[in-house]
């Protein structure tokens, strides 16, 4: 059975109808010539595909991330907060509706105590998850300064790209009123400060150089208690 | 569809959406880090240009965290965002004014192929990666919006601003470049 070259890249693509591609199908030398397109394009795909580093979502978070962070929460205002615009609306009497807002916002705190501390406690669990993966790669990142598995280079780069989720997670620490986490956070940031501006140069002396490295195991140590801490409980501290 | 092949097999769970869309940038930042290789991927598809890919990546993420609450879950969270990253790429395409006008006019179906150096993979690799580039914007972006995407020919008709007739064309010109230099890396 003869095809045409557009036949078949319609039959390829999904375009031809239905009655017309069955017909077609039924040509062992159709579906050939529609293996060997596949296979080609398959070919072709397989061959173009583009390479990214495995850590690339943390580096396009992190070179988005101020720009996510500052904008302005679409919350909608709460319930109480509409009852409490309304009630403060002047053509409304607030003596006449007073009896029946108390009633209103009664019920509703009751119900709303019980959603708001779901809500809280999911909320922390999940920062809690994700503070501990911030501290899995600061982890990597101490030890290989430690180490000095890396180049100065590649631990500036490291400790910038750090730098910023920490100081998010830090903030968020503060809210949960996550004390011990905010204080270690805190500590973590001054080393990754350091390293970010420029890890130290050949001529930095010996004492400077022992100090830090002592600070850094301090660290490390802190860090791996924090992370089995926070698998621990999955909540805030 | 047969070429379709898609980017995404598990999406993000949808506890991550609903607290992101509650205004959670910690969430959105598991969005992010979910779907980012998918949608540097798409865009390199379209542009072949890994610093446009990257800036369109990251403007489709601050897009789609814009445009969150107009998200409804009915429809998969990774094909309104593979959404946002068409239209990103298309309008960065047509902003960089590369080939867009004059695309339609190339009704030649020949292409110079570069002579191959070698055999092995990467020889073969690199060649292919030429093809793609010497694709213009518009066969590169009808190609990759059919074949990869499954947009319909109408669809992706409708998005370059194309006739089904011109859109059809352009896909099969651009099968035909593809193919052309692979039929002639594999013979070389």
């Amino acid at each position: 059975m003869n095809i045409t070259e557009e036949q078949l890249m319609l039959l390829y693509l999904g375009e031809l109808d239905p009655k017309e591609a069955e017909r077609l199908l039924q040509s062992a030398e159709v579906c050939a010539q529609l293996r060997q397109l596949e296979a080609d394009m398959q070919a072709i795909e397989n061959q173009t595909e583009h390479h990214l580093p495995d850590d690339y979502g943390h580096q396009l978070w992190d070179r988005i991330a101020d720009r996510i962070v500052s904008e302005p929460k679409r919350q909608r205002p709460s319930i109480w907060q509409q009852i409490s615009q309304w009630l403060s609306a002047p053509q409304f009497s607030m003596a006449s509706i007073m009896l029946v807002g108390v009633l209103v916002v009664s019920a509703y705190w009751m119900g709303r105590q019980e959603q708001s501390d779901m809500n809280v406690d999911l909320t922390n669990q999940l920062l809690a998850q994700n503070i501990q993966m911030h501290l899995t790669q600061s982890e990597i990142f101490l030890t290989q300064a430690k180490n000095r598995g890396l180049g100065n280079d590649q631990l500036q780069t490291m400790a910038q790209r750090l730098l910023t989720s920490n100081r998010i997670y830090k903030r968020a620490a503060v809210n949960h009123e996550g004390q011990h986490t905010a204080l270690l956070l805190s500590n973590l940031e001054q080393i990754l400060l350091e390293y970010a501006n420029g890890a130290p140069s050949e001529s930095t002396t010996l004492p400077a150089l022992q100090d830090k490295s002592n600070r850094g195991q301090e660290l490390l140590f802190q860090v791996k208690s924090m992370k089995q801490q926070l698998a621990k409980d999955d909540h805030i501290i | 569809m047969t070429g379709v092949k898609p980017d995404m097999k598990h999406e993000v769970s949808q506890q991550w959406i609903d607290q992101a869309q509650a205004g959670d940038a910690m969430a959105f930042r598991q969005i992010v880090l979910h779907y980012a290789k998918a949608v540097n991927a798409l865009a390199y598809r379209y542009t072949k240009d890994v610093h446009l890919a990257e800036d369109i990546a990251q403007d489709t993420f601050i897009k789609a965290h814009q445009a969150l609450n107009r998200y409804q879950s009915e429809a998969k969270f990774s094909t309104w965002l593979l959404r946002i990253t068409t239209n990103t790429s298309i309008d960065y395409l047509r902003k960089a004014n590369r080939q867009m006008a004059m695309s339609l006019d190339c009704e030649d179906g020949q292409i110079d192929v570069p002579v191959s150096g070698g055999e092995d993979q990467v020889a073969l690799q690199d060649s292919l990666g030429h093809a793609m580039n010497r694709l213009t914007d518009v066969e590169r972006l009808a190609i990759t919006m059919k074949h990869h995407q499954g947009y319909s020919i109408a669809e992706t008709a409708a998005k370059l601003n194309l006739n089904d007739n011109a859109c059809k064309q352009t896909i099969f010109r651009a099968v035909r470049k593809l193919r052309q230099q692979l039929l002639t890396e594999v013979s070389a």
